[in-house]
């Protein structure tokens, strides 16, 4: 079990790049009229955006990690790690991390590199980044990039794949201090290989996604109620402790389902899905935003839990007080 | 146990929530050729299958039972 539990850490800003694009799943003439109101009421996705051909992740990365850096009075030379979560890195090298890190002018003593993950992929970068941190002296400074152009991986006539995915990209500010005993995170990092084939992109000609909803359903559905309530017993906490249980936003089919294996209430548990659809690895971070104005008063302790492709799932309780959590719609 | 202990009760609950008609499905339609199957109605029905009785259906455990019957006999046998 790949537990872990780190003092120190914690999120201060977040900033969530959307491309201005937007395709409505109740205008796809790929289905029929009965087709797309059955798609929107059950997945819970209506709308979804889309970067142009020439935009590339790197990209929509730059501006969110600007936008972060206009925010926080960060200088470029105290950003200690930078990490990159993506399964759409356009080159396939260098890392995208090591091209922002040129592109930006960070210091030479910026650790830089890349994750390839999916939906698990915030969990998996911030257990990362606070394991990191914590190496690194009294304080230490990290962004942790997540995020896909999922839809350049898609065949646009698959009825199953096209009305879910969306393209989007988070930059997430860390600030670590030894000091600060009291911030406690803990991380439950999984990984179950027999559902390799779920989602994949096979080798050859066919060089796009294939999704087996079933099999992505039914690995949902088993391993992360499991996931979370292990998480919970290892941080010496119930179900009813969270403030916001905050979900990869795979679909409302397998979030509910979820849900109610747990037994959360609906109000502990934000969507994005209608507005955003499934955003890969960004999704957590802009679920947390999009509802930010709204919980910030009240919500401290939150659980996230990202799940998908390999077939990997992750969640981790933590403290989550950023200063701001930012959505940028216009790129 | 679960609520699938009767064969009518079963096709009740595939002709509910396939959205088709009382009388439409009987044990040995074949399932793909339902009028209303797809890739999204049968999520919706493993979704609600899981729901009701806690049985998680595979999609090799799907491809193996051809008609309602022995979706049925699958269910049966968890």
């Amino acid at each position: 079990m790949a537990f872990s539990k780190h003092h120190g850490s914690e999120i201060v800003g977040m900033v969530t790049v959307l491309p201005a694009t937007v395709e409505d799943n109740l205008s796809l003439e790929l289905l029929s009229k009965e087709e797309r109101e059955a798609l929107v009421n059950h997945t819970g996705i209506r709308f979804r955006r889309i970067a142009s051909q020439d935009t590339t992740i790197r990209d929509l990365f730059e501006t969110a990690i600007s936008r972060l850096l206009k925010k926080l009075d960060w200088d470029l030379d105290q950003i200690d790690v930078l990490i990159c979560v993506t399964q759409t890195p356009t080159m396939v090298i260098p890392s995208v991390a090591n091209r922002l890190h040129g592109d930006l002018k960070l210091s030479s003593n910026t650790m830089c590199f890349d994750m390839i993950s999916g939906c698990s992929g915030f969990v998996y970068g911030l257990n990362s980044v606070y394991s990191i941190l914590s190496g690194l002296g009294n304080t230490a400074r990290a962004i942790l990039c997540c995020g896909d152009i999922s839809t350049q991986l898609i065949d646009k006539n698959d009825k199953s794949v096209r009305p879910i995915f969306s393209d989007a990209a988070t930059a997430i500010a860390v600030e670590y201090n030894k000091d600060n005993k009291s911030l406690i995170s803990y991380f439950n990092l999984q990984s179950e290989g027999s559902g390799q084939h779920a989602i994949e992109i096979p080798s050859g000609n066919c060089q796009t996604m294939q999704l087996n909803g079933i099999d992505v359903f039914g690995y949902s559905v088993k391993l992360v109620p499991q996931n979370i309530q292990q998480l919970l017993d290892f941080s010496s906490h119930s179900i009813v402790y969270p403030d916001l249980f905050a979900f990869h936003q795979a679909n409302k089919l397998i979030n509910e389902s979820i849900k109610r294996k747990l037994e959360i209430p609906d109000e502990k548990v934000p969507y994005s899905i209608s507005e955003f659809g499934n955003t890969a690895s960004a999704s957590i971070p802009l679920t947390l935003s999009l509802v930010w104005d709204d919980c910030k008063k009240h919500s401290n302790q939150i659980v996230v839990a990202g799940f998908g492709v390999g077939f990997s799932v992750a969640s981790a309780l933590l403290p989550f007080q950023p200063k701001f959590c930012d959505i940028v719609q216009d790129y | 146990m679960h609520r699938f202990e009767q064969l009518t009760d079963f096709i009740a609950f595939l002709e509910s929530e396939l959205l088709l008609e009382n009388g439409e499905v009987n044990e040995n339609s074949e399932l793909r050729s339902l009028r209303t199957w797809s890739s999204l109605n049968t999520l919706i029905l493993i979704s609600r299958v899981n729901d009701e009785t806690g049985i998680l259906i595979g999609a090799g455990d799907l491809v193996k039972c051809i008609t309602v019957m022995d979706l049925f006999n699958f269910l049966n046998s968890k």
